[in-house]
């Protein structure tokens, strides 16, 4: 099993709990704004500590995940660590709006297939080492499983006009207004070109629907670099640093590779 | 390889699958972001200004007559709601009863964008609400 691999993903797993740790400990403030000044300001005591107890724990769950210490049992308790946090956090916001506006763990959901495909395969009578290290292909599945979902809801939901100039551009027009001044030239100069609109839709689709290749070992280099563009896209155009799934997508790479 | 390629298809498969039928229930998804923003001819961001000049929501640490419901983005073509929550959950957790002595004017509504078949983006401001507010 991949040391670095099983460290990339703690990272990715720590990742997402501090998301969800810093909405939850700021939640009267303007997070998604990204402004430094959600820092400033005292925040209310019993909250802090909550949420440092609780950030205590997790850290403690994941230097178990590290140790390798009974991993089905640790990554039962991640989970329920991640969802019960997810839980506080949609109960912050009225009707369901946390969800309803994305509201995505990858880590979490890699994790779970892990979790899955592993105790599947150990019933099934394979040896438990080679099903903790198979089971990471399960993890890939999920991973690819989430791209791919993007683009059905896309396709479903909106059918290939989804892509065309006219959607995209808007959608990034929208961002012009906030970000470094260079960022916000850049987001002005693609929304005002067809060709790189229509471009920057297309390439958003095709990479989503690609990622199906993620579930064939040999297929994953070439698809996480499509993927990485993809989110630097987002983050270049769209303002969102995603980065939870980036670090999840690499440590893939290596915990995939058996 | 082929083992690993037959697991991670099941595994994404059932993914795939389960999330269309079950929804956004943790660990599963949609991923909807965006999915239905495609029926929208113009785009609607929100706008803060104070004293004349565009402010984000946190530069303001009161706010006094602002209609901050009326803002509410799932009645415009917007793409950012997140921000307005927030924004929303701010100049409502900072509004205060009495005038602002010393306050400034405070105007809140959308811009709202358009992209022509030409590439222009064209701009206009829809006020929404006006009130008096302090900078932090």
């Amino acid at each position: 099993m991949s040391r670095v691999g099983h460290a990339i993903f703690a990272v990715g797993l720590a990742l997402s709990w501090t998301n969800s740790a810093l909405h939850v400990l700021l939640a009267d403030r303007p997070v998604y704004a990204g402004s430094p000044r959600m820092f400033r300001g005292p925040l209310p005591r019993g909250r802090l500590w909550s949420v440092l107890g609780a950030s205590g724990g997790f850290a403690g769950l994941i230097v178990l995940f590290l140790s390798g210490l009974a991993p089905e049992w640790v990554a039962l308790g991640v989970l329920m660590a991640l969802m019960a946090i997810r839980r506080v956090e949609i109960a912050q916001w009225h009707d369901d709006v946390v969800v309803r506006l994305g509201k995505y763990v990858p880590a979490g959901a890699c994790l779970s297939g892990w979790l899955v495909a592993d105790v599947a395969l150990i019933a099934s009578g394979v040896p438990v080492a080679d099903a903790r290290r198979l089971a990471w292909n399960a993890g890939c599945g999920v991973m690819a499983g989430a791209y791919v979902l993007a683009a059905i809801t896309k396709v479903r939901t909106s059918g290939l006009s989804w892509v065309r100039a006219e959607r995209q551009a808007l959608l990034i027009a929208e961002r012009a207004f906030w970000g470094p001044p260079l960022v916000r030239g850049l987001r002005l100069a693609i929304a005002r070109s067809r060709s790189w609109s229509t471009l920057a839709g297309l390439f958003g689709l095709g990479v989503e629907l690609a990622a199906l290749a993620f579930v064939v070992p040999e297929a994953r280099v070439p698809v996480a670099a499509a993927v990485i563009a993809l989110h630097l896209g987002f983050m270049a155009l769209l303002g969102y640093f995603e980065i939870e799934w980036l670090v999840v997508l690499v440590a893939l790479l290596f915990l995939g590779r058996s | 390889m082929l083992t690993g390629t037959l697991i991670a298809l099941i595994a994404a498969v059932v993914y795939i699958v389960v999330s269309l039928l079950v929804g956004d229930r943790f660990p599963f998804s949609r991923y909807c972001m965006y999915a239905d923003l495609t029926t929208r001819s113009e785009g609607a961001v929100l706008y803060l200004k104070a004293a004349g000049r565009f402010v984000a929501p946190d530069e303001l640490g009161a706010v006094h007559g602002l209609d901050v419901e009326a803002l509410d983005p799932r009645s415009r073509p917007c793409s950012q709601q997140w921000l307005v929550y927030e924004a929303q959950r701010w100049l409502r957790d900072h509004s205060v009863e009495g005038e602002l002595e010393g306050g400034v004017d405070v105007e809140a509504g959308y811009r709202m964008l358009t992209v022509g078949s030409d590439g222009l983006v064209e701009e206009r401001l829809e006020p929404v609400t006006r009130g008096t507010g302090r900078l932090r």
